[in-house]
C-alpha cells in the first residue's frame, strides 16, 4: 500500500453534502492547480474563485453585500428573485438563430481548380475536364432555392474549385440576385472565395463596384504558401498577393470612410506541418499586407492519401503548442500597439466575452448544418454543409439533402438528415460535454465526427478536434486572467465584424 | 485527501477500491470518462458494496511522463467533483428544464403558434357545441352582475 | 486473449456496440456467463491485441458515461 498526496483537495465529503441547493443556481466548473476554480453556466456567463470563495460560494456563505456575490448574481450563478425571467430571456436570445432560416449559402459554381493544393480536400478537377460547371439553368434555380429561406439575411458565398474558371455564372447570379433582392428586400451579401490567379481588371471592377467581398487563400510567406499551394502556371503567392495589393488600392480609392472599413480582403490560411515551425513568419506576411486578422484554422482531417498524411498532418498536441506560440506572438504585436487579431479566438472570445453565437456555424450548439448553411453543388445537388458537399466528393453521399430541381425548399431543410444533424449537434447531454466547464462555448461537427469515426455522434474525448477546441478555449481563460491581455481581447471583440449568420 | 484513500501499484497497473455508498457507479463513470485518454480503465467488483479500479499506462510515446499515482490521486479528487456536480444537476434540474422550453417556445414560435391557431380554429367551428358553456362571452356576464 | 466484463457495470448493449466499431479492427467473440459478459480476441487484423483489448475496454466504459 502506499499514497501521496499530490492533488491537495478543497472539496470534502462534508462540503459537498452541504451544497445549498435552493440558492445556487446551474454552473459548471473547473479546478486548476493553482487552487482557483473557473465556474460557467448555460449562459455563457464565467468568473474565477479561489478556492475559499469556491466552497463559500457552494455553501452559501459569501457576504452577499460584498462584490463576488454580486458579481455571481449578476451573471445568474444565485437562484434570486429575478433569476428566472433573465435566465429565460438570456438563453431565448442566445439560441435565437433558431428561427430563422439558413442564411449562408456557398455555391459551388464549378469543381475546376488551376492549383493543386497538397491539402485540398475538394478532389478538384482539372481545367481541362468538361462537365463540372455550373449552368445558367442551375445557377438560376440556385438562387430561385437560396431566396426561399426565412432568413433575413443572406450570404452568398461563391466557392470551387477555382470559382473564377466558372465567371459568367458567377456574374450572372449576383446579377440575378440582385435584381431579385428589389422584391424581396434581404440582407444580401456576396463573397468570392478565390486563389485570385484568374483575376483581371475588369472582373475586379465589376465585383468591387457589385460590393463583393474578397476572400483569399493565404498559406502566409512564400515559402510556407508554395509548399502548400502548388501551381504550376506561375508563383502562387506572388499572384495572389499581387491582387491583395491592388484591391486593397481600389478599395482606397473608392472608399475614404467608414466603409472602407468594412471592406476588407478576407484571408484564409491552411496550417499544415509546414506552417507549424513557420508562424512567425506567416503571422508577419499577414501584417505586412495589411491584413488586420489571421485565422489559424486547423486542418479537416479527412481525405488524404497517406503519404499526403505524413507530409502535413499533425498531433493535436502539436497544433496547440503552435497555436499557443502563435497567440502570443500576436498578443506581442498588440501590446507593441498593431492591432491585429486571430480570428479562431475571437469566435470563441465572441461566446466568451459577449455571449453570442458565432458566425463560425461548426462552434454554435446546435451546429449550422441545414439550418443555418446550404451548400449547393454545380449540378443542383444541395449538401448540409460545406463539409458535407466534402465528403461527397470522396464518394460518399450521406450528407446530401436533395437536388434544387427535384426537391422544394421545405424538402430540402424539413427532413429526418436535418434533424439528425442538429440532435448530433446539441451538446447538451452529451457525454463528456455535458459535464466540461468549457461547454458553453464548445461547439460539435457531425461531418467531422462521421468522417473520421464513422459516426455523426461525437467520439470520446480523445478526438483531435476535440482536444485542440478545449485547449485553444483554456489557453484564452488564462490568458485573459492578465488585465491587459483582457483588454485587448475585448478590442479584438469590438473590431471583429458581428456575425452575418442569424 | 480523504486518508481512506490506497491504492496498490503492481508494475504498470494500479488498483484501488471506491466505496459505492458514497460515489454512485454513475459518478464512477463520469469520473473514469475524462481519464480515458490517459490511461486504461477497467472496472470490477459488487456494485452494491465496492468497485475495484484498475489503471494501466497506455504505452505511447506522449505517455512517457505520466504518473500513474498522480492520475489516481487526481481521479479521486475528480469523483468529489461529480459528486458535486451530480447534486448541482440534481437540485437544477428542473428548472433547467423550464427555462429552455420557455426559451425556446420563445425562439421557435411557428409551430406552438400554429398549434394553437388550429385549437382557436377548432374552438371557432365547435362554437355552438358548448356543453360546459365555456364560450360564453365573460364581458356580458360582466355587464350583467 | 479475453475481457471478463462484469454485467452488474458493463452493459450488455454497450458491448455489444464496441464489438460492432471493432468489426473492423478485430474479430472478436462474445459468451455470456451468469454474471460476466466473456468477449474473446480471436485475430487482430492491424496492430497488437494487447493494446487493442486495452482500447475496447475503454472505449466499452467510455459508452456507459
Amino acid at each position: 500500500m502506499s499514497h501521496k498526496p499530490y492533488a491537495k483537495i478543497m472539496l470534502d465529503l462534508q462540503t459537498i453534502e452541504k451544497f445549498a441547493q435552493d440558492k445556487i443556481a446551474y454552473f459548471r466548473f473547473k479546478r486548476f492547480e493553482d487552487g482557483n476554480y473557473l465556474i460557467t453556466n448555460e449562459y455563457g456567463k464565467f468568473l474565477w474563485l479561489n478556492e475559499d470563495n469556491f466552497k463559500n460560494f457552494v455553501l452559501d456563505k459569501l457576504d452577499m453585500s460584498g462584490p463576488i456575490y454580486k458579481e455571481l448574481k449578476e451573471k445568474l450563478f444565485i437562484l434570486d428573485k429575478e433569476y428566472l425571467g433573465r435566465a429565460i430571456r438570456q438563453y431565448a436570445q442566445q439560441k435565437s438563430f433558431l428561427k430563422f432560416g439558413p442564411s449562408l449559402h456557398i455555391v459551388v459554381v464549378t469543381l475546376r481548380c488551376n492549383h493543386k493544393c497538397i491539402y485540398c480536400h475538394a478532389s478538384a478537377k482539372t481545367c481541362e475536364d468538361k462537365g463540372y460547371d455550373m449552368d445558367m439553368k442551375t445557377a438560376k434555380q440556385t438562387v430561385d432555392t437560396i431566396f426561399k429561406t426565412t432568413n433575413d439575411a443572406i450570404a452568398i458565398e461563391f466557392q470551387g474549385g477555382e470559382p473564377l474558371l466558372n465567371w459568367p455564372v458567377i456574374e450572372f447570379i449576383i446579377k440575378y440576385a440582385k435584381e431579385k433582392n428589389k422584391l424581396e428586400n434581404k440582407n444580401l451579401v456576396f463573397r468570392l472565395v478565390s486563389n485570385f490567379s484568374l483575376l483581371d481588371e475588369d472582373k475586379k471592377n465589376f465585383l468591387i463596384n457589385e460590393e463583393v467581398n474578397f476572400c483569399t487563400s493565404l498559406d502566409g510567406d512564400e515559402e510556407t504558401h508554395n509548399f502548400n499551394r502548388i501551381y504550376l502556371e506561375a508563383n502562387s503567392y506572388q499572384e495572389t498577393v499581387k491582387w491583395i495589393k491592388n484591391i486593397n488600392q481600389a478599395y482606397d480609392d473608392k472608399y475614404h470612410d467608414k466603409k472602407r472599413n468594412y471592406f476588407s480582403i478576407g484571408a484564409l490560411i491552411t496550417v499544415t506541418r509546414k506552417t507549424l515551425g513557420n508562424y512567425q513568419k506567416v503571422i508577419d506576411t499577414y501584417i505586412d499586407l495589411g491584413f488586420r486578422n489571421i485565422s489559424l484554422r486547423y486542418l479537416n482531417p479527412f481525405g488524404f492519401a497517406a503519404d499526403t498524411q505524413k507530409t502535413i498532418w499533425y498531433d493535436p498536441q502539436e497544433f496547440i503548442e503552435f497555436y499557443k506560440k502563435s497567440l502570443d506572438y500576436i498578443l506581442q504585436k498588440n501590446i507593441d500597439g498593431r492591432i491585429f487579431y486571430e480570428s479562431q479566438a475571437v469566435f470563441h472570445l465572441r461566446k466568451i466575452l459577449l455571449n453570442e453565437e458565432p458566425n463560425n456555424l461548426e462552434m454554435r450548439s446546435p451546429c449550422g448544418a441545414g439550418i443555418g448553411q446550404l451548400a449547393y453543388n454545380y449540378n443542383g445537388d444541395v449538401y448540409t454543409c460545406d463539409e458535407g458537399r466534402m465528403i461527397a466528393r470522396m464518394g460518399d453521399e450521406m450528407f446530401k439533402l436533395g437536388n434544387i430541381f427535384t426537391n422544394n425548399f421545405e424538402e430540402l431543410i424539413n427532413n429526418d438528415l436535418c434533424k439528425s444533424i442538429c440532435s448530433a449537434s446539441c451538446t447538451d447531454g452529451l457525454a463528456g460535454y455535458n459535464e466540461n466547464v468549457y461547454k458553453p462555448y464548445l461547439g460539435v461537427c457531425p461531418i467531422y465526427n462521421y468522417s473520421i469515426h464513422g459516426n455523426i455522434f461525437p467520439a470520446m474525448k480523445t478526438s483531435f478536434r476535440w482536444q485542440i477546441d478545449e485547449a485553444m478555449i483554456e489557453y484564452l481563460f488564462l490568458k485573459m486572467k492578465d488585465k491587459k491581455i483582457l483588454d485587448i481581447f475585448t478590442e479584438w471583440v469590438k473590431r471583429s465584424k458581428p456575425p452575418i449568420a442569424k | 485527501m480523504s486518508k481512506d484513500f490506497n491504492f496498490q501499484v503492481d508494475g504498470d497497473k494500479l488498483e484501488f477500491t471506491i466505496n459505492t455508498k458514497i460515489y454512485s457507479l454513475e459518478t464512477i463513470y463520469q469520473a473514469a470518462y475524462l481519464f480515458l485518454d490517459k490511461v486504461y480503465i477497467f472496472l470490477d467488483g459488487d456494485p452494491s458494496k465496492e468497485i475495484i479500479v484498475v489503471m494501466k499506462i497506455k504505452d505511447s510515446p506522449d505517455n512517457n511522463s505520466v504518473d500513474l499515482e498522480k492520475i489516481a490521486d487526481e481521479f479521486h479528487n475528480e469523483l468529489l467533483n461529480q459528486l458535486l456536480r451530480a447534486k448541482v444537476n440534481k437540485s437544477n434540474a428542473k428548472i433547467r428544464e423550464y427555462i429552455v422550453a420557455q426559451a425556446l417556445y420563445n425562439a421557435v414560435p411557428n409551430e406552438v403558434d400554429e398549434l394553437l391557431e388550429e385549437v382557436e380554429e377548432t374552438k371557432a367551428e365547435n362554437w355552438q357545441d358548448d356543453p360546459m358553456n365555456i364560450a360564453k362571452p365573460w364581458e356580458g356576464d360582466k355587464e350583467s352582475n | 486473449m479475453e475481457i471478463k466484463f462484469n454485467k452488474e457495470i458493463y452493459s450488455l448493449g454497450a458491448v455489444k456496440l464496441a464489438i460492432k466499431e471493432f468489426s473492423e479492427l478485430a474479430d472478436i467473440d462474445i459468451e455470456q456467463e451468469q454474471n460476466y459478459i466473456r468477449v474473446k480476441f480471436i485475430k487482430v487484423k492491424e496492430g497488437d491485441m494487447a493494446e487493442m483489448k486495452d482500447e475496447f475496454a475503454n472505449y466499452v466504459l467510455g459508452l456507459h458515461s
